[in-house]
C-alpha cells in the first residue's frame, strides 16, 4: 500500500516541469540528510542549521548572514604559562607568517587554456557522462573542470571565512592561556587566506560560486553551539581535515604554477591548526569530559564526517550545467565516482581519522561504525600532532 | 501533540529567526522561489573577464546568402565571399564549415565547405569566404567553380562543426592537403589574430604549385607573423615554372618528423588536421609513433556522401526514439535515415548538416542494428559510447535510440 502510494507521488513528480522537479529532489535529499543522523542529540543539535542551509539557503540568499554566538569569552587575569606544546606552535606560528603580497600576482591566468591546466584531464570522467546521455564537446570539457576548480577555490574562501571567525571565537573561549597567544596567529593565517583565495578567484578566474548548502550547515552549526570544544572540533578538525585533504588533491593535481604555490603556502598554516587542534583537544577529551559528553562528540564526529563525505558533491555546479540534463541522483553518483573526488575523499579522512583516535573520540565503541562505512582502513596513519609541515609538503609531491 | 512539535521546531528556528526582519523576508523569497523551481544563481560574476565571452555559443541557422565577389584561389579553385545584403554580420569560429545547397539538373544537393578566413580577417567584415576546389567528377563544385558570379543567391545552413582553435592554446601544428587546407588558412589567421599568442607550424601538402590553395596569402600571413609562423608547404612535383621556394616532397613520416624536429614544436602543442582520408591516417600514425597524445590530435574529414551512401533494410522499419523521457515509435521508410524518419514524424530531433559531418545529430542506440555511411565524424569514444549519427544511419531491423 505504501509502496503503491510513494509510486503513484513519484509517477506525479515526474509529470511536473523539470526545475520544480529537481528543487523537490533537492528537499527530499535534505530530508534525509537531516533524518540519516542515528542519535537524537546530534540530530537536533544539526536541525536548525540543517533547517537554515538546506531549506532556507541562507548562504545563497545574497544578503549578509547573522549567526548568534553562544559562547563565554574565558578571560584569565593571571596569565599562566600552561600549555608548553600550545607555547611551542605560537613561537612556530610567529616565524612562519608570510606576506600574500610576495606570491606572484602577475603570473597570468587563463582559466580555458589546456596547455597549463587549472585541472587535469581526468580529474573529472567527462567521458563518464555519456552513460547520462550528456556529451560535451571539447571546450565544454575545459570549461567544466574550470569550472569544478572555481568551484572548489569558491568552498575553500567561504570555508576559509568561517576558519577566520571560528579561530576568534575560539581564541576568546579556549581556557589555555598558551592557547590564546597560538590562536592569535591561527586568526591571522585565516585572515590571510581568505585574502588570497579572494584575489585569486576575482582577479584570475573571475567568478565566485555560491556557498554549498551542506558546508553552510557545518559552519551554521559550529558558530552557533555554545560549546567552545565543538567549535574546535568542528573546525580545527573537520573542516580543516577537509580543507587539508582538498588543498592537498588540488596542489598535486594543478598545473597552474601560481595556484600551486598558493596552496602550498596554505598548507603549512593548515598544518599547524590541525595540530593545536589536536593539542588542545587531547587535553580537554581525556580530562575535563564526562563520558556522556565524549560520547555525544563522537557521534556529532562521526556524522559530520558522513555528511562530508557524502554531501559535498558541487551541486553548485549541477545547477549550472546539468540541471536540465540529469537528474540530482545521476549527479551524485557520477560525481562521487570521479577519481578526482575519490582522491579527495581519500586524503581527507587519511588526515581525518588519525586525528580523530589521537584526541580520543574513535573509541572501540564507534569503530565498527567507521569500519561498516569503510573509513577504518585510515586508523593507522599519523595524527597531525606527529606531522610537520614539512612532512606534509613532502607528501603532496 | 502536534502543537507542542510545532512550538519545538519554532523554537529551534528562533534562535537563528531571531534576527532580522530582511533575514525573514529574504528566507521567504528563498522558499517561495523554490516552491516555483527557481534556483539561485550557482556563482557571482567578479572582476576578471567572463571566460570565452568573444565566443558566445552560435546558433545554427537556415538562410540565403549572396555571393558578394568570386576570387581565384588556385588553378581549380574559386573563393566565394558570401554575406547577407541586409547588413547583418555572419559569425563563426575558425575550422568550422557552412553546408550550400546547390540545385543541379533539378535535384538538391548538399556540400560542407570550410570558411576560408578567420572573423578578424573578413573582408569585408561578417562576410563569409567558402573555398571551393574542383573535384573531378564532381557536379556541385563544377558547377559553383564554373559559374558562380557575384550577385548569385545560395541556401545556407551552418555554421557548424567541432574542429575549431581551443579558446587558449600556446601552439598549434596544422597539418593538411588539398581541399584541406581551407578550415587550416582561418585557423591559422585566428591563431595570429588579436587577443592571442599562439605560435603556428603549418605543414601543407599538394599536387602541384598551381594547385596549392591560398598560397600566396599564407605566405604572407607567415611573413607578417613576426616569426610567430612557420609554413612549409610540399608538392608531389615542381613544374617547370615554379620559382625557387617551391619545395618537392610529400608529408611521409620521415619528412613530416624532420619538419617538426627543425622547427621545434612544443610538446603541449595541439594538432589539427584536414585533408584526404589516406593523408590523415598517415599523418596520425606517425604523431603518435612519436608520442603525441591522441587527446591532442583533433581531425577533419571530408567526406564525399554519395560515395558511401547506403541504402539500409528495404522494409520499413519501427524506430522507437526516447526523447526526455518519453518514448515515440515511427516507421523509417526504405531510403530514409532515422532522422528523416524522426522529422517526418513531427519528433524534435537535432540535426545541422545532415551529412555526418557536424555531430549535432548525436544519439545513442539503446537496442537494435543500424548501419551508417562512413567515414563520418563520430569520435572513437563516442563510438564506443554506443552515439549514432541519425542523419546517416539507418535501421536495419527495429532499432530503439536516446535523442539527448
Ligand atoms: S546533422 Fe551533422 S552529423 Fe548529422
Ligand atoms: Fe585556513
Ligand atoms: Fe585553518
Amino acid at each position: 500500500m505504501q509502496n503503491h502510494s510513494a509510486d503513484s507521488i513519484e509517477r506525479l513528480v515526474g509529470l511536473l516541469p523539470r526545475a520544480m522537479r529537481n528543487q523537490i529532489e533537492q528537499w527530499g535529499e535534505a530530508a534525509a540528510v537531516l533524518s540519516a543522523s542515528r542519535d537524537p542529540r546530534v540530530a537536533a543539535s544539526l536541525l536548525p542549521s540543517g533547517v537554515r542551509g538546506l531549506f532556507l539557503k541562507r548562504g545563497k540568499q545574497g544578503i549578509p548572514t547573522q549567526m548568534p554566538a553562544h559562547h563565554l569569552a574565558h578571560f584569565d587575569w593571571r596569565y599562566p604559562s600552561d600549555q608548553p606544546e600550545m607555547a611551542d606552535l605560537y613561537a612556530r606560528a610567529k616565524q612562519g607568517q608570510w606576506n600574500a603580497d610576495d606570491l606572484p600576482w602577475h603570473t597570468s591566468v587563463d582559466p580555458l587554456d589546456p596547455t597549463v591546466a587549472l585541472l587535469p584531464e581526468g580529474f573529472l570522467d567527462i567521458e563518464g557522462l555519456t552513460a547520462y546521455g550528456v556529451r560535451l564537446d571539447q571546450r565544454e570539457k575545459i570549461k567544466m573542470q574550470a569550472s569544478l576548480c572555481a568551484w572548489m577555490l569558491s568552498q575553500f574562501l567561504h570555508g576559509e571565512q568561517g576558519a577566520l571567525f571560528a579561530a576568534a571565537q575560539v581564541t576568546e573561549a579556549v581556557q589555555f592561556f598558551d592557547g590564546k597567544l597560538y590562536g592569535s596567529t591561527q586568526v591571522m593565517d585565516e585572515g590571510r587566506h581568505v585574502e588570497v583565495f579572494r584575489r585569486y578567484l576575482d582577479e584570475k578566474l573571475g567568478r565566485l560560486y555560491q556557498i554549498n548548502d551542506n558546508l553552510f550547515v557545518v559552519i551554521d552549526a559550529l558558530m552557533t553551539d555554545g560549546r567552545w570544544d565543538m567549535k574546535f572540533l568542528g573546525m580545527q578538525i573537520m573542516v580543516e581535515g577537509l580543507a587539508l585533504g582538498a588543498f592537498g588533491v588540488l596542489h598535486r593535481r594543478t598545473e597552474e604554477p601560481l595556484l600551486k604555490q598558493l596552496l602550498r603556502q596554505v598548507i603549512q598554516d593548515e598544518a599547524r591548526h590541525v595540530h593545536y587542534g589536536v593539542v588542545a583537544l587531547r587535553e580537554h577529551v581525556t580530562h575535563a569530559l564526562s563520558e556522556r559528553e565524549r560520547r555525544e562528540r563522537e557521534d556529532w564526529a562521526f556524522e559530520v564526517a558522513l555528511l562530508m563525505r557524502d554531501r559535498f558533491l558541487a551541486h553548485e555546479l549541477y545547477d549550472e550545467w546539468f540541471a536540465h540534463r540529469m537528474t540530482r541522483a545521476q549527479w551524485r553518483e557520477f560525481i562521487s565516482n570521479s577519481p578526482g573526488m575519490r582522491e579527495f575523499r581519500h586524503t581527507m579522512f587519511r588526515r581525518m581519522v588519525p586525528n580523530l583516535r589521537e584526541i580520543g573520540l574513535l573509541s572501540d565503541r564507534i569503530r565498527p561504525h567507521y569500519e561498516a562505512v569503510g573509513l577504518m582502513e585510515y586508523y593507522h596513519g599519523a595524527a597531525a600532532d606527529k606531522l610537520t609541515a614539512d612532512e606534509l609538503i613532502r607528501e603532496l609531491s | 501533540m502536534t502543537e507542542g512539535r510545532e512550538g519545538w521546531v519554532l523554537r529551534w528556528l528562533g534562535r537563528g529567526v531571531g534576527a532580522t526582519l530582511t533575514q525573514l523576508e529574504s528566507d521567504a523569497k528563498m522558499l517561495l522561489g523554490g516552491v516555483r523551481g527557481e534556483a539561485p544563481a550557482p556563482f557571482m560574476q567578479r572582476q576578471a573577464p567572463v571566460w570565452g565571452a568573444a565566443k558566445a555559443p552560435r546558433s545554427v541557422g537556415h538562410e540565403m546568402l549572396q555571393v558578394l565577389r568570386v576570387e581565384p584561389a588556385a588553378e581549380d579553385a574559386v573563393s566565394l565571399v558570401l554575406h547577407d545584403p541586409s547588413g547583418r554580420a555572419l559569425r563563426w569560429q575558425a575550422g568550422q564549415f557552412f553546408t550550400l545547397k546547390v540545385r543541379v539538373l533539378g535535384v538538391e544537393h548538399r556540400r560542407a565547405y570550410s570558411v576560408s578566413w578567420a572573423e578578424s580577417a573578413a573582408e569585408p567584415p561578417g562576410s563569409v569566404r567558402v573555398t571551393v576546389q574542383r573535384v573531378p567528377g564532381g557536379m556541385v563544385s563544377e558547377r559553383l567553380v564554373r559559374d558562380s558570379k557575384a550577385g548569385d543567391w545560395l541556401a545556407v545552413e551552418g555554421p557548424a562543426g567541432r574542429f575549431v582553435l581551443p579558446d587558449a592554446v600556446g601552439e598549434v601544428v596544422l597539418l593538411g592537403g588539398g581541399s584541406g587546407v581551407t578550415p587550416l588558412v582561418a585557423m591559422a589567421q585566428e591563431a595570429l589574430g588579436p587577443g592571442r599568442a599562439t605560435r603556428v607550424v603549418m605543414l601543407l601538402g599538394a599536387r602541384n604549385h598551381a594547385r596549392a590553395l591560398h598560397e600566396a596569402a599564407l605566405q604572407a600571413l607567415a611573413a607578417g607573423s613576426g616569426g610567430r609562423m612557420v609554413l612549409h608547404s610540399l608538392v608531389d612535383q615542381r613544374a617547370p615554372g615554379d620559382d625557387a621556394a617551391v619545395r618537392e616532397g610529400r608529408l611521409d613520416a620521415a619528412t613530416l618528423g624532420a619538419l617538426l624536429d627543425e622547427a621545434q614544436v612544443s610538446e603541449n602543442a595541439r594538432y589539427f588536421m584536414c585533408g584526404p582520408e589516406a593523408m590523415l591516417g598517415s599523418l596520425r600514425a606517425t604523431l603518435l609513433a612519436r608520442g603525441v597524445s591522441a587527446s591532442a590530435i583533433e581531425e577533419e574529414r571530408f567526406v564525399r556522401p554519395s560515395a558511401t551512401r547506403q541504402r539500409g533494410s528495404a522494409e520499413a522499419q519501427p524506430v522507437t526514439l526516447r526523447v526526455l523521457g518519453r518514448e515515440v515509435t515511427v516507421a523509417q521508410k526504405p531510403g530514409q535515415t532515422l532522422l528523416d524518419a524522426g522529422l517526418v514524424a513531427g519528433v524534435e530531433m537535432p540535426f545541422s548538416c545532415t551529412m555526418g559531418g557536424c555531430g549535432a545529430c548525436r544519439v545513442k542506440l539503446i537496442a537494435g542494428e543500424v548501419s551508417q555511411e562512413e567515414p563520418n565524424c563520430l569520435r572513437a569514444h563516442e563510438r564506443d559510447a554506443g552515439m549514432v549519427l541519425a542523419c546517416v544511419a539507418r535501421a536495419e531491423g527495429p532499432v530503439t535510440v536516446e535523442v539527448p
